[in-house]
C-alpha cells in the first residue's frame, strides 16, 4: 500500500500572543486534536466555518508553521522535520490576490518561482506554456499582475502553484473572492487536475463546493474533525433528518431563538435575502413541526413553506450548529 | 546552481525596480552630493584643502551606506506587505537566496551613487586620483563592499523581527558615518568610541580606502585592516546565518509569517 | 517586489527614523540616537575638515537644524497618514473650522520639535562644551521656537501638496538636506555660491539660526529680534500658502476633482 499523501495524529496547535512588554500574553487554541487521512490521488475537501482551523491545518501541512503537538505527515515526511525536500514535492495557492509581484508580468512571476523551485530554465520555459494554456491566460500573461482581474491572478496563482508539478497540491480557500462564473472555471480546473492524478488538498467554507468537486471531505469545527468520509456518507449523517424550509418577512433574533426551543429542532439557519429571510429548520419530523410554525412565528410572514430531504450543506450546518445555551 | 540563478534573478528584478523608482534617485544621486558637498565646503574653508579626498569618496560612502541600510532593511518587510513572504519562506529555496539577491542590487545602486560621487570629483580635483594607489585602493573598497553586503544580510532579518529592532537600525544611518570614519578619520573620536568601531567592520576597510587616497596619519598597514574588516565581515555572515535560523522557526512556531 | 512602491513609502516613513513611536524604544530610538548622532557627526566632522574650528558652532547650527525633523517629516506625514487612512474625507466633511484643524495638524509637532532642540543642546554642552552662561536664554528660547514654527509652515505647504502626489515625500528630503547645506547650519550662507544664498533667503530658518547663534554668544536682542521677525514671517508665508492650497484642494475634491487624492 502506497504511503498517505497527508496523515494528521492527534494535530494540535495553539498560537501564543504577546500583548506587549510586561503585559503577558494569551493563548488561542487554533486546532484541538486533529486526526485525518488522505491517500494519494484523492481529490480532498477540509470544510469548516472561517475560523475553524482549516488554514492552520493547511500551513502546518506546507511547512510554514509547526504544530504544538502530535504529529503530521506529509508524502510519508514528518513536517516538523522535513525541509526543502518536502516543499519540492508540494505545491500551495492560497486563497486572495496577494502573494504576488504585481508590478512583474504573470510570466516573469512565473519564471521567478520557477527559479525558486529549482525547475532548469528550459523546463521551466515548457511548462510555463503548458500551464498558461491550462489556467487560460494566454495573450495576458505578459501583462503586468496589477492590471489582473481577481480570477485571472487567482488562476496564474493555480499555476505557480503547479509549475514544479508537485505530488500534492494545498488550496487553501481557492475561491475566495471570485464571481460565480470565476469560481466554477477554477474548480473544474482543480477536478480536471485531480482527474489526472494530482492529489489535492482543498479547503472551502462553501459546502456547495466541496459537493460539486471533492471526493472526500472532512468538516473541521472548533479545531477538531466533526465529520469525515465521501460527501454522500457526511451527508446521510443527517438522513434521519428533514429540513423545513420557508422565507420569512419580520423575523428578528427572539423568534429564532424560539425555533431553536421547538421540541426535536436540531439547527437553525437564517440567510438574509434582499426582502426576507430564507430560514432552514432541521428537526426529526418535519410534518409536526409545520403545525407548530404558526403559533411559534407569532405574526411574523412565511411564504413558500417546503419540507425537504437534507443536502449536504444542511448536514454541515448542522454538523457546525451552536449548541443550545 | 539553482540557487545562483534564484540569486541572479532576484538582484536582476530588484535592480529594474528600483531603477524604475525615483527615490532610488534620491538615494543614490542627492544625498551623497549633499554630503559631498557639504564636505568640500568645510575641507576648503579650513586650512585642510589637502584632505579633500574625505569630502569626494566619504560622500560616495555615505551614500553606499544609506541605499544598503534602507533597502536592506526593507527587503523582508516588503515580501510581507505582498503576501508573497509565505510563497518564499514555503519554497525549497532558501529565504537567505532571495534576500542575497536584493542587497546585491542595492549594493549595485550603491555603487552607482559612489561612482556619481567619485565622477564629479574627478572633474573637479583630478589631482586627488593622482595619488590614488590602485590596488590597494581597489582592493579596500572591494572589501567595504563585501562588509556592507554583510551588514546588510544582518539588518535584513533583524528588521523582519520586531519593529523596535527595525526604529534601532533606523537610529543606526548617521552613527554608521562616524563609526565607519567615513568622512574623518576615526582616530579623532574620543577614545571610548575607538572600540566601538572596531567593531564596525567597514571601518578597517574604510581606513585602508582612504590611506590608498593618500589620507593616512601613519605608514598604511594593509594586511592588518584586510584582515580585521575581514574578520568582521566573516562574524557577521556568522550572525545572519543564525538570524535567519531563528527568523524562520520563530515564524514558523508563531504562525505570524504573513502579517507585519 | 510589488511592495516597492509601498516600500519606498514605509522606507520614507521611517526615513529620518521619526514615526515609529508604537514602542518606547523605536520613538527614544527616534527622539536620542538621531539628532545626537547628527550633531555629534557634524560637529566632528566640522571641527576636523576646518582644522580646528569652533565645535559650538556645529553644534548650535545642527541642534536647531535638527527641528527640521519634526517641522517637514512629522508634519507631512500627519497629513500623509490621514489620506492613507482615509480619514481626511471625515475631516473635511466636519464642521470644525478648517484653520483649526490645519494648524492643528502641526501644534504637536512643534512642541516635539522643540524638546529635539533641547536634548540636541544639552548633548553639544556635555560633549562639546558649548556654554550657555553668556546666553540670552529667553533670546534662545524664543529662536528655537520661531525655527519650530517656521519649519512647520514650509511642512504644512508640502503636507498640502501630499495630498496630490505621493512622490512630495522626496521633495521633503530634498528640503531637508538643503537645510544642512544652505541654511548656516555648518557654515555661513555667506560662503555659498550666489544661486543657494538665494535659496536659503527664500527658505525657513537660515535667520533663526543667526539669531541663536547670537543669543548664544549673548548679543544685544535689538539684532537678533528682526532676525526672528523675518524668521516667523518666512514660515507664516509658507504656512499660509500651504492653507490656501489645502482649501483650493477640497474645493476640488467637493466637486469630485480629487477622488484620487482622497
Amino acid at each position: 500500500m502506497s504511503v498517505a499523501a497527508v496523515e494528521l495524529r492527534a494535530l494540535r496547535k495553539v498560537y501564543r500572543h504577546r500583548h506587549g512588554w510586561g503585559r503577558g500574553s494569551a493563548e488561542t487554541v487554533a486546532l484541538e486534536s486533529v486526526d485525518l487521512d488522505v491517500p494519494p490521488g484523492e481529490l480532498f475537501g477540509l470544510l469548516g466555518p472561517n475560523g475553524a482551523g482549516k488554514t492552520t491545518v493547511v500551513k502546518i501541512c506546507t511547512t510554514l508553521l509547526l504544530p504544538t503537538a502530535g504529529t503530521a505527515r506529509v508524502l510519508g515526511e514528518d513536517v516538523s522535520q522535513a525541509g526543502r525536500q518536502l516543499r519540492q514535492r508540494i505545491g500551495f495557492v492560497f486563497g486572495g490576490e496577494r502573494g504576488l509581484y504585481w508590478r512583474l508580468s504573470g510570466y516573469d512571476n512565473l519564471r521567478y518561482f520557477g527559479d525558486l523551485y529549482r525547475l532548469p530554465p528550459d523546463r521551466a520555459r515548457r511548462r510555463i506554456d503548458e500551464l498558461v494554456q491550462l489556467v487560460g491566460l494566454e495573450g495576458r500573461i505578459h501583462d503586468r499582475v496589477e492590471r489582473y482581474s481577481r480570477g485571472m491572478k487567482q488562476r496564474l496563482h493555480l499555476a505557480r502553484g503547479l509549475l514544479h508539478d508537485p505530488e500534492l497540491l494545498f488550496l487553501d480557500e481557492p475561491t475566495i473572492g471570485l464571481d460565480p462564473v470565476g469560481a466554477r472555471d477554477l474548480r473544474q480546473l482543480v477536478r480536471g487536475l485531480a482527474d489526472r492524478g494530482t492529489t489535492v488538498f482543498l479547503t472551502t467554507h462553501a459546502m456547495l463546493e466541496a459537493e460539486a468537486i471533492c471526493d472526500r471531505i472532512a468538516v473541521v469545527h472548533r479545531g477538531r474533525i466533526i465529520a469525515a468520509g465521501a460527501p454522500d456518507v457526511v451527508r446521510r449523517q443527517g438522513a434521519d433528518l428533514g429540513v423545513v424550509e420557508f422565507e420569512a418577512v419580520g423575523i428578528d433574533d427572539r423568534l429564532v431563538q424560539r425555533l431553536r426551543q421547538l421540541p426535536g429542532v436540531e439547527a437553525v439557519q437564517v440567510v438574509a435575502g434582499e426582502l426576507t429571510h430564507r430560514v432552514t429548520v432541521q428537526c426529526p419530523d418535519p410534518a409536526s413541526l409545520v403545525l407548530q410554525l404558526g403559533p411559534c412565528l407569532d405574526g411574523a410572514l412565511a411564504v413558500g413553506l417546503r419540507v425537504r430531504e437534507p443536502t449536504l450543506e444542511d448536514a454541515y450546518i448542522r454538523l457546525v450548529a451552536e449548541p443550545a445555551p | 546552481m539553482s540557487v545562483w540563478r534564484v540569486i541572479r534573478r532576484t538582484w536582476l528584478i530588484q535592480l529594474r525596480l528600483r531603477v524604475a523608482f525615483p527615490i532610488s534617485y534620491f538615494q543614490v544621486l542627492l544625498q551623497p552630493l549633499v554630503f559631498g558637498g557639504i564636505g568640500l565646503l568645510l575641507y576648503s574653508a579650513g586650512g585642510r584643502s589637502a584632505h579633500l579626498a574625505f569630502a569626494v569618496i566619504g560622500g560616495g560612502l555615505v551614500g553606499l551606506w544609506s541605499v544598503t541600510l534602507f533597502n536592506a532593511g526593507f527587503d523582508i518587510q516588503a515580501e510581507r506587505w505582498a503576501g508573497t513572504l509565505e510563497q518564499l519562506m514555503g519554497c525549497p529555496t532558501p529565504l537567505a537566496a532571495v534576500i542575497v539577491g536584493k542587497i546585491a542590487s542595492s549594493l549595485c545602486l550603491g555603487l552607482a551613487s559612489l561612482a556619481a560621487n567619485l565622477a564629479v570629483g574627478w572633474v573637479f580635483f583630478p589631482h586627488l586620483f593622482h595619488r590614488i594607489d590602485a590596488i590597494p585602493f581597489a582592493i579596500s573598497g572591494a572589501l567595504t563592499l563585501l562588509a556592507f553586503f554583510a551588514i546588510s544580510l544582518v539588518i535584513a532579518p533583524l528588521f523582519a523581527w520586531t519593529r523596535t529592532a527595525g526604529a534601532l537600525a533606523n537610529g543606526m544611518e548617521t552613527p554608521a558615518y562616524l563609526l565607519g570614519g567615513f568622512m574623518f578619520p576615526v582616530a579623532i573620536l574620543a577614545g571610548w568610541v575607538q572600540p566601538l568601531a572596531g567593531l564596525f567592520a567597514p571601518s578597517w576597510t574604510v581606513r585602508a580606502l582612504y590611506a590608498a587616497a593618500g589620507e593616512s596619519a601613519s605608514r598604511p598597514d594593509y594586511p592588518l585592516w584586510w584582515g580585521l574588516g575581514l574578520a568582521g565581515t566573516a562574524v557577521y555572515l556568522a550572525l545572519s546565518a543564525g538570524l535567519f535560523h531563528l527568523l524562520e522557526t520563530r515564524a514558523r512556531r508563531s504562525g505570524r509569517i504573513g502579517f507585519a | 517586489m510589488t511592495g516597492l512602491r509601498l516600500f519606498a513609502h514605509g522606507c520614507l516613513y521611517q526615513y529620518r527614523a521619526l514615526f515609529n513611536w508604537a514602542t518606547p524604544l523605536g520613538y527614544a530610538s527616534s527622539k536620542l540616537l538621531v539628532p545626537v548622532f547628527q550633531v555629534v557627526f557634524f560637529v566632528q566632522l566640522g571641527v576636523f575638515a576646518t582644522g580646528g574650528g569652533d565645535p559650538t558652532y556645529f553644534a548650535i547650527g545642527n541642534a536647531m537644524q535638527v527641528t527640521a525633523l519634526n517641522g517637514i517629516f512629522g508634519v507631512v506625514m500627519t497629513v500623509g497618514n490621514e489620506r492613507q487612512f482615509g480619514t481626511l474625507p471625515l475631516l473635511l466633511a466636519s464642521p470644525a473650522s478648517r484653520l483649526a484643524t490645519f494648524l492643528g495638524r502641526s501644534a504637536f509637532h512643534v512642541v516635539d520639535g522643540i524638546i529635539s532642540v533641547v536634548i540636541a543642546f544639552a548633548v553639544a554642552q556635555l560633549l562639546f562644551g558649548l556654554r550657555l552662561a553668556h546666553a540670552d536664554l529667553p533670546l534662545l528660547a524664543a529662536s528655537v521656537v520661531a525655527v519650530a514654527l517656521s519649519t512647520c509652515g514650509i511642512g504644512l505647504l508640502l503636507g498640502s501638496c501630499s495630498l496630490v502626489s505621493r512622490d512630495i515625500l522626496l521633495v521633503a528630503n530634498l528640503v531637508y538636506f538643503l537645510f544642512l547645506v544652505v541654511a548656516g547650519v555648518n557654515f555661513p550662507v555667506t560662503r555659498l555660491p550666489g544661486a543657494l544664498q538665494v535659496v536659503s533667503r527664500g527658505l525657513p530658518m537660515s535667520r533663526g539660526i543667526a539669531a541663536a547663534r547670537l543669543a548664544v554668544a549673548g548679543a544685544p536682542a535689538s539684532r537678533a529680534l528682526p532676525l526672528l521677525g523675518q524668521e516667523l514671517l518666512v514660515g507664516a508665508a509658507y504656512a499660509a500658502a500651504g492653507y490656501l492650497l489645502f482649501r483650493v484642494l477640497e474645493g476640488w475634491a467637493r466637486r469630485g476633482g480629487l477622488q484620487e487624492a482622497f
